[in-house]
């Protein structure tokens, strides 16, 4: 089938030299214009190699509604990476992504003031097997941006932190989302489940290899380790991309 | 030999160019033009991804020569509201926010008369979402919850007490202002609202117009 369409590549192109006055040889001379066509139904693509192992493709999809591709394989529609549509809709299939909650509910993990480290148990997505949800850390495959957020319901007890806040470290920083008083602080200040969500977002930069992952951290004076954080379907987050 | 006829043999460059105009490969299916991609000599050199058979109409994906990226076709939209609405919960009724302004909506996925995003293919989605909540005071909700709801699952953005459980927990124009934001799989179809739901009084709360929005864009 390869051969079939390189063939009528080769006759189109030919074709096309003669009509344009050209026998211009768009490689060893220049064209303005290449056209890939397979003249029949079928992809028309270009396909990059390596020491004749295929690498990249890249053309437009007549299997998958005419998506304009970029493919890691020998062939459109297998691990596509680029997809724009026809109506310009663009999704990066293979991009780094994660997405992951916490199932169930930990108790007295802070109150102290320690930084209680949420490993999110369950994941939702995890494009590229960067996030480790036995220990809650996401690693950077590459160098790059990437955008993180995360929710949390934290639940304070009778002798608990007096204030909570949301943190997420990263090999080369340290950022903070909401913080908030407490019910021990100031009475009432609870919502449902008796919890309050603190949460916080953040684009940020990392090297490949740079971690990162979230802490909540529940304190005050005269307080200890009876406070809790609420687990189920999607209550406590944590989920982030690489952006560029 | 280092060069080759990259038809029916190989070559590991392959140029286009031209003496002032845009140097392009046309990606056709049956002498129909489906996308063309290269260099525009009309827009700065912008190197592009356009559909059809012309740099400049549909570009799809924009490379300027600085390297910055843009999309001008990819699903993005961002809504506000018009007037307050009042009495729409306090009393756990789960209201949906409609924003009614859209400031923008690529691909036309947001209804502002309903206030529900449609997600137009598969991926992620960043959704964002701000809440201006005024709380009847006494007589109002106990705690109050913002979720943005999507066909898969509810993401709970923030849960806070109201001003019957805690009287001065009120900020400008007598509002709590709370943000929260996602990434969320959706499949093409699915649909995204903004919810808030207060719970344990009267049915006195309202969504203040100060800064409430509905945002989000087709991210991955």
């Amino acid at each position: 089938m390869e051969m079939f369409i390189f063939t009528q590549h080769f006759y189109r192109v030919s074709w096309l030299h003669r009509k344009i006055m050209a026998t211009i040889n768009s490689i060893n001379k220049l064209t303005q214009n290449l056209t890939v066509d397979p003249g029949v139904a079928g992809d028309a693509y270009i396909q990059h190699r390596r020491v004749s192992t295929p690498v990249f493709s890249m053309g437009v999809d007549d299997d998958a509604g005419d998506s304009f591709k970029i493919s890691h394989s020998a062939a459109l529609g297998t691990s596509d990476v680029f997809i724009m549509t026809q109506n310009g809709e663009r999704t990066l299939p293979l991009q780094s992504l994660f997405l992951a909650y916490l199932s169930t509910t930990v108790n007295n993990v802070t109150g102290d003031g320690t930084g209680y480290v949420v490993i999110y148990d369950t994941v939702i997505k995890d494009y590229g097997s960067d996030y480790n949800n036995a220990t809650g850390v996401f690693t950077a495959p590459t160098t790059g941006r990437y955008y993180f957020n995360n929710n949390a319901y934290y639940l304070s007890g009778v002798t608990g932190g007096t204030h909570v806040l949301d943190r997420m470290a990263t090999s080369n920083g340290v950022y903070y989302g909401s913080a908030f008083p407490t019910n021990e602080i100031l009475p009432g200040f609870y919502g449902y489940q008796n919890a309050v969500v603190i949460n916080g977002g953040i684009f940020c930069d990392m090297d490949a290899g740079d971690t990162a992952y979230m802490t909540i951290v529940g304190g005050g004076t005269g307080t200890s380790k009876v406070d809790d954080i609420y687990g189920g379907n999607c209550y406590t987050w944590f989920g982030g991309y690489l952006v560029c | 030999m280092t060069t080759q006829n990259s038809i029916n043999r190989m070559t590991s460059v392959l140029k286009t160019d031209s003496i002032a105009s845009d140097g392009y490969e046309q990606f056709s299916i049956a002498t129909v033009n489906k996308y063309r991609m290269g260099i525009d000599a009309d827009d700065s050199d912008s190197f592009k991804i356009a559909y059809g058979s012309s740099l400049g109409v549909n570009d799809y994906f924009v490379m300027d020569t600085d390297g910055n990226l843009t999309l001008p076709y990819q699903p993005a939209f961002f809504a506000t509201m018009t007037t307050s609405v009042s009495s729409v919960t306090g009393d756990g009724t789960v209201y949906t926010i409609i924003q009614d302004v859209e400031k923008y909506d690529v691909g036309a996925n947001y209804n502002n008369a309903n206030g529900i995003f449609t997600a137009p293919v598969d991926g992620y989605y960043f959704l964002s979402a701000a809440l201006a909540y005024q709380m009847g005071f006494i007589t109002g909700a106990t705690y109050f919850l913002q979720y943005i709801k999507t066909t898969k699952r509810n993401y709970v953005l923030n849960n806070l007490p109201g001003r019957k459980r805690v009287n001065n927990f009120y900020a400008v124009t007598n509002t709590i202002k709370t943000v929260g934001s996602v990434i969320a799989n959706m499949d093409a179809g699915d649909t995204a609202y903004h919810v808030v739901e207060g719970v344990g009084g009267l049915k006195n709360g309202n969504v203040y117009i100060y800064t409430t929005f509905l945002s989000g864009f087709l991210a991955t």
